[in-house]
């Protein structure tokens, strides 16, 4: 039974793991650079959120960034530049440990830096880079792997080049905690994404409505269904976002059918991150759900892609000049390569240094040579295509000179050190401590997921808000608690967060409270406006650089972006007022941005524009409202001529409620 | 140039771009052991000066910075807590330590360096004259091979050239390369030669030229001046309050104003050099000690001690290293079949530039022959064939090691350990460590344990062992190398010396604007932007022109009471303590008083620290002083006490060092939090003191670029997912 599970939950395939790697690695690229472009406003001392503030005002709890120790925007650059060097050395797997432990600093860093715009798809990447430090990432399709297989074995004859069996020990399956970890994690967003959703919008089915019309996240894309899609439709798709997402974790966790339910999960993740993804400014929570999807490969997916390649591709039959350092180094960078063993070498039987034989034609036209190879390489065909032929055609003409200048020779490499004791202790006690971190952090992860989730009642029976409504299940599931437990009050969830999981998880980030637009949607909308005045006289939005509009009615999608629409959705808050400074801060330098002495701004009012939604089966919102949250005006100011004079500074309400 | 070239020129330019690597290697030690000392005195004032408890919190650094118009970098500016700066300064730690013992070297120097910038310029208000110096140096030797010698580094590398295969080949000498084989084995782009040495003398050169012109005034002439000095409360050490009034002070004080002129001259002296050297780095490591010693800038005579070991040159080292005693002459028998005993054996040899061990394999006692046993003769050194002495028998030899001295006798199991380590040069410390009463015992248990699982131990590290075969292989004498990489060396040494002319340039260039030591050099961009980040931008004076007239110190009244409903004051009051107000210096713990003539204990941070924060010009700096003081001081912690202060008065007491009869010090009264101190109030009044009206207290709005908001406790708002709706408890 043990080996069962072991089989089961607690082994990775280092093929799936590379593929998060590579997926991850360049999610976390993109992110970096959509954040880096937004290090003006976000990260550096003259932001809206200066490091000071952020350090003396914490937005959490116990938390670390290393972004709070760089000030100026020359030094924020260069920490963003060394967080994309590093993401880099995680795409192509150089150095890949330390480069997944360093980009998990970077990316928590940057997430603890600035809270205001931190959602549930900051978690998800958070906790992506945090279960990719402990999966064997660097195994596969890595510059690690490479140069590991590179320095263990030189081949130096075509008996050599045929053996294959040094390639066994990357192929073979890395059981740890982690497997378990990575993969129900991912399951446990999605079961939680489900029982949260307990509103009666939800209900009702009238979701996908609401949603679609919140203009401060919708992409064009949503905008056009919620204009031209039917009531009706929307509806079903409603209940379908419950089913699909009911169906992943169900998939997921499946001890039966492995194959087919790891293939339905993915493909519905895929589809509903898609969709959600295309229609929602999010941030990463969709595309970093869908990176995390490749864990759920089998070898068996691998097995059976390598077949489908295996009918597709064309073998290659290659001939090396066994004599030639050139041609068998060549040899053993496609031997590499070649995962599937399509290529097969022979000793030269002509005077080329690398041909390709197919039948009795034997083709030694380098660029032939070259496609030849690449088409029996996995994905050789669509990587070689770029490639000009022309330095490979100039390498083997130049064998003689280029094999001395780069030192390439065929002299046997001396038998490397066997593995000592120490070094196989050493390794055991490595793994131990490994799993025994493992184990905590899945500890943590639970209790977290117990803590933070709202399904889960702090009490049975839970605590009502004075007059709140109950549905009618709900109200007989009160009742039979009263019938059966009277005036006994049992707690499930402790006051306060206990100390262990502040500090394991909360220095992290790595939190477990998943439920998007649960328990409800919300049901209206809003955006933060600067409307800024200028010197001339011009009305600008120092954030968006538009020009302020007050009216949400008529909006089609506000366009803007995650960090700039939950940046707003946040300051908006009464609690946060004291860092609305931070606006005006930011909004005094805009012409020092701009470098236009004429953009030097005069006055600020930073307003919270909101509407009501529009009900099923209405089209246009109501009741817009611009609530002015923060006003300043410059003292002393004094018009130019021409310019009118500035209005009374206004007096600031709470946005908070309606 | 080669370095072989015998001309004067060349003799002359090879005597000013290269130290030797040695000295490097024992500069490294110093240094570093300098640094983990540093760090250790910086731990211990962590909640004061590196988190946000204490008396200068990040945000604050930050918004004075901001004010200042200027920021600095530091890392530790991330870090909040006392535990998470503890984190910050542990893994500092481990880079000093690991540049230390010459691991990884350029690497860990390089994070060594870093960590001190961040421990710098994490808190401006203690950076005194020595972290600049301490920096300076660490950054001209940055690009020097400070890895050489006396590391792990240099052991692995001795280790991995290692050519002997067999036990008989440890009589060979052929298997120890020679100088010549040496050089042919450098990698290309190597060389002994480097801008950085130019940058290392030139630095110690502008340092002693810098305080010998500037020390000018009547009290270093008349000998006066460390006296005078000892006498300044927050400067004089614990020991140098002690002897502030020696008579050796005079001397000393004409003794460190010549040694400072002469180091310069003894530097640059291009006759005699191994001698002048020897005595510049004697008289460097005197100046260093004594205002280590005698002065609470700890770090300032540590960073100038550390500089003497670059001084030891090239022959001096070849004289110590060749320095032989025939007394010290030993035979070492060891088991052949033990795997790490052959690889001991051979890092012996390695290490014994005296000539004064033979190392023989305990197969030696199966010999045929009548003498088969070689020793040093005690005079000559020479190796003498000699029969087995009594006593040494196989069964000897299977359990131990043997030192066999050249009159026959022999010392056995750890005695035979110390006696190798004394012949080998530069390990008589660590041979004389372990022959100390106490230690001798778990010195030979230790051995005893290894002995008995000799076998065991070789097998475990992948080394042979009865019989079983080595891996050792032959090593070549030089690694084929490519063109290409012989190219990427060459290219690398020359990025050496371009960043070598960067940081040698910046580090010069800066030193000679701030110290009034002659001509300017001119001060690119790139060298102005390189020191201030680098935080090499301070003066390294120290008691100029002369020591001050006038001093000052800090006096905290502070009134406490147990509060009986903390934990700690609840099981006090249990034991029948009094919950009634006492009265302390929390800055010391003592009675407060106006007194001046009194030890300082606190240090040289503090020192700094106190100096400044009454001075007007860090007004902005001083809210958070007075809510540190509020509930806690440098020695006492009000929680851990279970105490709850109920007031603080501070005072700044001022006056001459040497005051005139019946002079009574000037007092002014800084601030007053909560219900003030009570116990200095009578000796306040009647000092006829001045100050009212606080200067420390709320400061003026204009001063500061935008109100700083007060600490408040704030409740973390819990998370949400994307679209989330906020709780209406929330709204």
């Amino acid at each position: 039974m043990l080996d069962r599970f072991e089989a089961r939950y607690l082994r990775v395939d280092p093929r799936a793991a590379a593929l998060f790697r590579v997926a991850l690695a360049v999610l976390c690229i993109a992110d970096t650079a959509r954040h880096w472009a937004a290090a003006d406003l976000l990260y550096t001392n003259d932001g809206v959120l200066a490091n000071q503030t952020g350090l003396i005002r914490p937005l959490s709890g116990p938390s670390f960034s290393i972004f709070n120790a760089f000030s100026t925007a020359t030094e924020v650059h260069v920490l963003f530049a060394l967080g994309v060097a590093v993401e880099l050395m995680l795409l192509v797997g150089y150095r890949t440990r330390w480069a997944a432990v360093l980009n998990l600093l970077f990316i928590t860093s940057r997430d603890s830096r600035t809270l205001f715009v931190e959602n549930g798809g900051y978690i998800v990447q958070n906790l992506a880079c945090f279960w990719a430090c402990f999966l064997p990432i660097e195994r596969r399709f890595s510059i690690d792997a490479f140069r590991a297989s590179w320095r263990a074995r030189k081949e130096i004859s075509i008996a050599d080049l045929a053996d294959r069996t040094s390639d066994a020990g990357e192929r073979a399956p890395y059981v740890s905690l982690v497997g378990l970890a990575a993969v129900t994690n991912l399951a446990v967003v999605y079961f939680f994404n489900v029982v949260n959703k307990t509103g009666n919008l939800w209900r009702d089915g009238d979701t996908v409505h609401y949603v679609l019309h919140i203009n401060r996240m919708v992409t064009g894309l949503a905008v056009f269904v919620r204009e031209h899609f039917p009531l009706g439709l929307l509806r079903v798709a409603d209940f379908a976002v419950i089913a699909v997402e009911a169906t992943i974790c169900v998939c997921i966790m499946s001890a039966r059918a492995r194959f087919a339910a790891r293939l339905v999960a993915i493909g519905l993740i895929g589809s509903l991150h898609l969709t959600l993804g295309s229609f929602m400014r999010l941030g990463p929570f969709s595309w970093f759900l869908m990176a995390w999807s490749t864990l759920l490969l089998l070898p068996v997916h691998f097995d059976r892609l390598h077949r489908f390649y295996e009918r597709r591709s064309r073998p290659a039959n290659v001939e090396i000049d066994p004599k030639s350092p050139l041609a068998m180094a060549i040899a053993r960078i496609v031997k590499r390569l070649d995962h599937r063993e399509r290529v097969r070498f022979q000793p030269a039987q002509s005077a080329a240094l690398v041909a390709l034989r197919a039948g009795d034609e034997l083709v030694s036209e380098p660029r032939a040579v070259l496609r030849g190879i690449a088409e029996a390489l996995p994905f050789g065909r669509w990587l070689a295509a770029p490639l000009p032929s022309g330095p490979f055609a100039w390498a083997l003409t130049n064998a003689p000179r280029l094999e001395r200048f780069l030192g390439i020779d065929l002299v046997a490499k001396p038998e490397s050190a066997a593995v000592t004791g120490v070094g196989r202790r050493f390794a055991r006690l490595r793994t131990g401590l490994r799993e025994v971190a493992l184990a905590w952090f899945i500890l943590c992860a639970t209790v977290q997921a117990w803590m933070d989730n709202k399904v889960i009642p702090a009490t049975i029976p839970p605590k009502l808000k004075d007059g709140q409504p109950l549905m009618p299940d709900e109200a007989q599931a009160f009742a039979f608690l009263k019938k059966h437990l009277g005036d006994t009050v049992i707690p499930l969830k402790p006051a306060r967060t206990p100390a262990f999981l502040t500090y394991t998880n909360g220095y992290l980030r790595i939190f477990q409270g998943w439920g998007m637009f649960a328990p409800n949607p919300i049901q209206d909308d809003g955006v933060m406006v600067v409307d800024a005045i200028t010197v001339s006289g011009r009305h600008i939005d120092p954030i968006t650089l538009r020009t302020p509009d007050l009216d949400l009615t008529d909006s089609r999608g506000e366009g803007l972006s995650q960090i700039e629409q939950d940046l707003g959705n946040r300051l908006r808050f009464d609690r946060n007022q004291v860092y609305r400074e931070g606006v005006r801060d930011y909004a005094l330098g805009h012409h020092l941005r701009t470098k236009n002495p004429d953009d030097e701004i005069v006055s600020v009012d930073v307003y919270w524009v909101r509407c009501k939604m529009p009900k099923p089966g209405q089209r246009r919102p109501t009741d817009n409202d611009a609530v002015p949250i923060y006003s300043w005006r410059k003292p002393g100011y004094v018009p130019r001529d021409g310019v009118a004079p500035l209005p009374p500074p206004l007096r600031t309400r709470s946005a908070d409620k309606w | 140039m080669k370095s072989g070239s015998t001309s004067t020129f060349g003799r002359t330019l090879r005597h000013y771009t290269r130290i030797d690597a040695r000295s490097l290697g024992l500069f490294r030690i110093f240094f570093g052991i300098v640094l983990l000392f540093d760090l250790f005195g910086r731990m211990g004032d962590v909640t004061a000066f590196y988190s946000n408890d204490g008396v200068l919190p990040n945000h604050a650094h930050l918004y004075y910075l901001k004010a200042q118009g200027r920021f600095v970098w530091s890392a530790l500016h991330a870090f909040n807590t006392p535990g998470e700066a503890l984190v910050g300064m542990t893994l500092i730690g481990f880079c000093y330590l690991c540049f230390t013992i010459g691991y990884k070297t350029r690497l860990f120097h390089a994070l060594s360096l870093t960590g001190l910038v961040c421990l710098v310029a994490r808190n401006l208000l203690i950076e005194g004259p020595g972290e600049p110096l301490a920096l300076a140096l660490g950054f001209v030797t940055l690009l020097l091979p400070l890895g050489s010698a006396f590391g792990l580094d240099a052991i692995v590398k001795k280790a991995r050239a290692m050519r002997e295969t067999r036990p008989a080949q440890l009589a060979d000498a052929s298997a120890l390369f020679t100088q010549g084989e040496i050089q042919e084995r450098r990698l290309p782009g190597w060389s002994p030669y480097s801008l950085g040495a130019v940058g290392a003398w030139a630095l110690v050169v502008v340092f002693f030229l810098s305080l010998a012109r500037q020390q000018v005034g009547p009290a270093w002439h008349d000998g006066s001046a460390f006296h005078k000095a000892l006498h300044i409360h927050m400067f004089a050490s614990p020991v140098g309050f002690r002897l502030r009034d020696s008579a050796l002070l005079g001397w000393l004080t004409h003794s460190v104003r010549v040694l400072q002129w002469a180091i310069p001259v003894l530097v640059v002296l291009p006759v005699l050099r191994g001698p002048a050297r020897g005595i510049a780095a004697a008289a460097i490591l005197f100046i260093g000690l004594s205002y280590a010693l005698l002065s609470n800038f700890t770090l300032f005579g540590l960073a100038v001690a550390s500089m003497a070991p670059l001084m030891i040159a090239n022959d001096t080292w070849e004289k110590w290293s060749e320095r032989r005693d025939g007394r010290r002459a030993r035979t070492v028998i060891f088991d052949v079949d033990c795997g790490i005993c052959f690889y001991l054996s051979k890092l012996l040899r390695r290490y014994d530039t005296r000539d004064h061990l033979l190392v023989q394999g305990n197969d030696v006692l199966d010999s045929s022959d009548e003498k088969p046993l070689v020793l040093r003769d005690t005079r000559s050194l020479a190796p003498q064939h000699r029969a087995i002495p009594a006593g040494i028998t196989r069964e000897l030899a299977e359990q131990t090691v043997i030192a066999v001295r050249p009159d026959g006798s022999f010392a056995t199991h750890g005695t035979a350990v110390v006696e190798i380590l004394r012949a080998l040069p530069g390990f008589a410390p660590l041979a004389w460590l372990l022959s100390l009463p106490g230690i001798r015992g778990v010195r030979d248990a230790a051995y005893r344990s290894v002995s008995k699982n000799r076998a065991r131990i070789s097998v475990e590290v992948g080394m042979s062992a009865c019989g079983i075969a080595s891996h050792a292989t032959p090593v070549p004498l030089k690694e084929p190398l490519s063109p290409f990489r012989a190219g990427a060396f060459r290219a690398l040494g020359v990025l050496r010396e371009l960043a070598a002319i960067l940081v040698v340039g910046a580090v010069l260039s800066q030193a000679l604007a701030v110290n009034a030591v002659g001509p300017k050099l001119p001060q690119p961009g790139a060298f102005e932007t390189f020191s201030w980040w680098s935080r090499t931008t301070g003066k390294w004076t120290l008691l100029v022109p002369e020591p001050a007239q006038e001093h000052g110190a800090m006096i905290v009244d502070t009134s406490a009471a147990i509060y009986p409903q903390s934990e700690v004051g609840k099981a006090l009051v249990a034991k029948g303590a009094s919950t009634e107000p006492r009265s302390f210096d929390s800055l010391n713990g003592g009675a407060p008083a106006f007194v001046l003539d009194r030890p300082f204990w606190l240090g040289g941070r503090w020192a700094l620290y106190l100096d400044k924060i009454q001075r007007e010009e860090y007004r902005t700096l001083q809210t958070p002083f007075k809510t540190y003081l509020g509930k806690r001081g440098p020695r006492y912690d009000a929680d851990g006490r279970g105490e709850r202060i109920a007031g603080v008065d501070g005072y700044w007491l001022s006056g001459p060092t040497f005051p005139a009869v019946g002079e009574a010090p000037e007092v002014r009264r800084l601030f007053r939090h909560g219900r003030g101190g009570s116990a200095l109030l009578d000796a306040f009044a009647a000092l006829g003191g001045s100050g009212s009206a606080p200067v420390i207290g709320p400061r003026p709005r204009d001063v500061l670029p935008r109100g700083e908001p007060q600490l408040e406790e704030y409740v973390p708002p819990p998370l949400q997912s994307p679209g989330q709706e906020r709780p209406e408890s929330q709204e």
